[in-house]
């Protein structure tokens, strides 16, 4: 009887770890929903829901930030595996490479969003040589790459921090790859770059697409980066939402736990899309690695 | 042949550059006294940032060790339970399994800022919030997916033949796993450890909301100068972060490579 | 096409794999490659496909110097021991591999695919997913793979070490078909010295990163050139003495020879040594393998072991004491170099 006890005495501390986590959750969904006895409000409802999808304001935000979780992640992907792939064929100086890739891994959201404000603001390194360069002559007419309504500022920021891991992420998964199928289709021909494209890449999917998944639903929920980076209008989902929660008035709660349950509700999709499309992708595959 | 491994050198000095400018021009902007626009070169180096980190800001120091503190703590607590969660998934079989495994990633589809948001009145209600236990049970919880794959997979890896041995040759399981697993895992330990560390180190909002401005961390003290106005205390403040950052990670580096030198006499 | 290699040497971070390297493979030769694990069998194969730069020497085909040419253009194929089908493709998407990259049409490649599974006795199974396959069809598949791409030069690396026996033996006749339907220079490396005495046309010896003896089976296996190209083929004991005065002497044998003086290892072929009445050595072992019968006595003073094949019927009484005559014209020599 204890034996079979022993994983879930082993994983206690995680379930209760969960369980705070799942209570968040609920209480953000319940209180979404308008259910909140502490200010006397018993009733599931709704309107808060409603309320939220019928304001401009609101889908603009949503739509920000789903572009920006969009944006910044297809490029960190592409510019994340060419970087890996380059890093594989590169035989001097591999252990620098490798060890400067680590750098943006290591460094918090809080650093990156000054180095974005350093060198694309208007007072910004990229502005002053272009003055230097006389082609712009005053502060003001050098664009404002980052405060802007697209949040440009924000997806560089995080194409800075996430190429990086996804190449890291990849890494190890890539080269075992490289080294053995990729020298076999060489061998039957083909040149490089074709290898790569019809073998390489196609088997270091698996490991691409989870990196993918981890980064893009970080982006779309994170905080910072949108909070230092962004304009005042419109504001990425989750500085919109934490915005509503610190409202003096309680009454505005229910309504930003609307915002929040959004979120959940489209993180939860990205990751059912992320496991539909891994299982389709990854099965046979790990079935092969397997044997 | 030439001109392709020109192109991969090129694309990797690139990189390289992106990745190096960035950190080297706050460098510099954090070390100048003043340094506007449109000039291309600050006006005079100056210790003025750091003057400010350390001496002016008396918190400012405290703050950047009590993190440090806090952080250990959140990785201590975040890999023992990360190791106790994969020896659970690699070791045994049971019902659950697969849904507690999937729940063991669900920190990374739960932003931390909706975590916080909705656990707050709970944390009041228990008497946590505004204090170390709250903060720290919210580092736990994201650091807590990282640990648990890392050490997973190398548990995995790693398999049970080794105290199946022991066990015929009479060890006892306890033995087993303090002379046998524990060091052959130290490697994989300590690599979650420093991820756990980096993570808590850099977290922002949990730290902020749970901690209510009484919990204070780094990330908390610097996150309202980026913003600010004066970019040379802000870059004295961040290098300051990075530094701590990436100096605690080569250390932990450091300490791997020389265990598995020691255990296993090869280099990694 | 003829292979010749020249002088080559190849290193890997720094340490000389293998060194010295000079063979040749005429066109539609069979050549195994044998030696040890370690001695550089596969660094060879790799070095010749263009996976491995050069330190030094050259690689020809048919006259043509080649290692200049990047691996993917030199058509030399080589079908790798740990297989390498590719998961993500079927049983025809990986034998059309390099169909595609010749550009062949769809209709002609699916010509070719039915023609090479018929040849492999896979025939129907077009669609099956690899890692649906037993290691004996993934073997069979890889090389078909390797011969839809049309080699000017087939190599094979091990290729049948992870196979059971009975498997072994069929492979290894399909392998001998195919060779003889398309007349193609085929390289092997193995360390299975059955194989390549029953497969080949030339033989390569290889030990510690270099070829000692290249020559056909039966002077290979006759006439091994060294002490470590005889051990190699076993079935054989050494015993260590000096030549003086045209007699071989060691404590356990003393023999006429017409050598010049010095330091020798003697080898004694199973079939050279025969029981007679004596007492100098002594039975330990009787070794059966279903069509073979060994006996294994050992020297009472010196501990050297001698193996005796059985050539006669009788297993019942062996002597426990018995000394062994040995058959001259079967011996060899090795000089043993004074430094």
């Amino acid at each position: 009887m204890i034996k079979k006890a022993v994983p879930y005495i082993l994983l206690a501390p995680l379930i209760a770890l969960l369980l705070i986590l799942l209570l968040a959750v609920a209480n953000s969904l319940l209180q979404g929903l308008g259910y909140m006895p502490a200010l006397g409000l018993n009733k599931i409802s709704l309107d808060y829901y409603r309320e939220v999808f019928s304001n401009p304001e609101f889908s603009a935000s949503l739509l920000l930030s789903l572009y920006i979780s969009l944006i910044s992640t297809i490029f960190s992907v592409a510019i994340g595996v060419l970087i890996c792939a380059s890093l594989i064929k590169t035989k001097k100086a591999e252990k620098f490479y490798r060890n400067v890739l680590r750098i943006p891994i290591l460094t918090p959201h809080i650093a990156v969003a000054l180095f974005v404000v350093i060198i694309f603001s208007q007072s910004g390194i990229l502005s002053r040589i272009c003055y230097q360069l006389n082609i712009i002559n005053e502060i003001n007419e050098f664009p404002n790459i980052i405060y802007n309504r697209k949040g440009i500022g924000i997806i560089l920021g995080y194409i800075w921090k996430e190429a990086p891991f996804v190449a890291y992420f990849v890494l190890s998964f890539m080269e075992s790859i490289s080294v053995s199928y990729e020298e076999a289709a060489i061998n039957l021909g083909a040149s490089p770059i074709r290898s790569f494209f019809s073998v390489t890449l196609p088997l270091s999917m698996p490991a691409i697409l989870n990196a993918a998944f981890i980064i893009m639903i970080f982006s779309f929920g994170a905080y910072e980066l949108p909070f230092l980076l962004g304009v005042t209008k419109p504001k990425a989902l989750p500085v919109q939402a934490y915005i509503e929660y610190s409202h003096p008035d309680l009454r505005h709660r229910p309504y930003a736990m609307a915002e929040n349950g959004v979120m959940i509700l489209v993180s939860l999709v990205m990751a059912a899309l992320y496991f539909y499309l891994w299982r389709k992708k990854s099965d046979g595959i790990r079935k092969s690695y397997d044997k | 042949m030439t001109n392709k491994n020109s192109i991969l050198r090129l694309i990797m000095v690139f990189a390289a550059a992106c990745i190096l400018i960035p950190v080297a021009l706050m460098t510099v902007w954090a070390f100048t006294s003043r340094w506007q626009w449109p000039d291309l070169i600050g006006e005079s180096l100056s210790l003025r940032g750091f003057r400010e980190v350390f001496i002016n800001n008396v918190q400012g120091f405290r703050i950047l060790v009590s993190s440090i503190f806090i952080s250990m703590a959140a990785a201590f607590f975040a890999t023992v339970i990360g190791y106790m969660s994969a020896q659970a998934f690699s070791m045994y079989d049971f019902p659950l399994k697969k849904w507690l495994r999937f729940g063991s990633m669900l920190p990374i589809i739960i932003p931390s800022s909706i975590f916080a948001m909705g656990i707050h009145v709970y944390f009041i209600k228990w008497g946590i919030n505004d204090s170390i236990t709250g903060v720290l049970a919210g580092h736990v919880l994201y650091c807590m997916p990282y640990t648990v794959n890392i050490l997973g997979d190398s548990r995995e890896a790693l398999g049970n033949k080794y105290e199946q041995q022991a066990a015929m040759l009479g060890c006892s399981s306890l033995k087993a796993f303090f002379s046998i697993t524990l060091p052959l895992m130290l490697p994989s330990v300590i690599s979650a450890f420093s991820m756990a560390y980096i993570i808590s180190f850099s977290q922002y909002f949990i730290t902020m909301l749970l901690g209510g401005g009484v919990v204070k961390t780094y990330a908390v003290l610097v996150f309202p100068l980026i913003s600010a106005g004066d970019r040379t205390i802000a870059g004295a403040y961040t290098l300051v972060f990075l530094l701590s950052s990436i100096f605690i990670f080569m250390l932990f580096e450091g300490a791997i490579k020389f265990i598995v030198k020691k255990i296993v006499g090869t280099e990694t | 096409m003829k292979l010749k290699v020249e002088n080559m040497k190849v290193a890997l971070s720094k340490k000389d794999i293998i060194s010295d390297i000079n063979l040749s493979a005429e066109e539609g030769e069979f050549l195994s490659v044998l030696g040890a694990s370690g001695c550089g069998k596969s660094t060879l194969l790799k070095a010749i496909a263009g996976m491995l730069p050069l330190k030094e020497g050259s690689i020809f085909v048919d006259g043509k110097r080649i290692d200049h040419i990047p691996a993917h253009k030199r058509n030399i194929v080589l079908v790798f021991q740990d297989i390498r089908l590719f998961p993500h493709m079927t049983v025809a998407e990986n034998i059309a591999y390099a169909l595609k990259i010749k550009k062949i049409p769809p209709e002609g490649r699916d010509a070719k695919i039915k023609s090479l599974l018929e040849q492999i006795k896979m025939e129907g199974l077009e669609n099956r997913n690899i890692n649906q396959l037993s290691g004996g069809q993934q073997q069979r598949v890889a090389l078909a793979r390797a011969l839809a791409a049309e080699p000017k030069i087939l190599m094979l690396d091990e290729p049948f070490s992870s196979l059971d026996e009975n498997l072994r033996f069929d492979m290894r006749l399909l392998l001998f078909d195919i060779h003889k339907r398309y007349h193609m220079t085929t390289i092997m490396v193995t360390h299975n010295k059955d194989e390549a005495l029953s497969m080949s046309d030339k033989i390569a010896l290889m030990d510690e990163g270099r070829v000692i003896q290249s020559g056909s089976p039966e002077d290979i296996y006759e006439n091994p050139i060294n002490y470590k190209a005889a051990k190699y083929f076993g079935d054989a004991s050494f015993f260590e003495g000096t030549v003086s005065k045209g007699k071989f002497n060691s404590p356990e044998f003393s023999v006429d020879c017409s050598l010049k003086e010095g330091k020798y290892i003697l080898m004694v072929r199973n079939d050279a040594a025969e029981l007679t009445e004596g007492d100098d050595f002594e039975f330990i072992q009787r070794v059966y393998t279903g069509n073979e019968e060994e006996y294994v006595y050992q020297h009472g003073e010196t501990g050297s072991k001698i193996r005796c094949r059985n050539n006669s019927k009788k297993t019942d009484s062996l002597p426990v004491k018995a000394s062994i005559c040995l058959k001259r014209e079967k011996l060899r020599y090795y000089k043993i170099s004074s430094s």
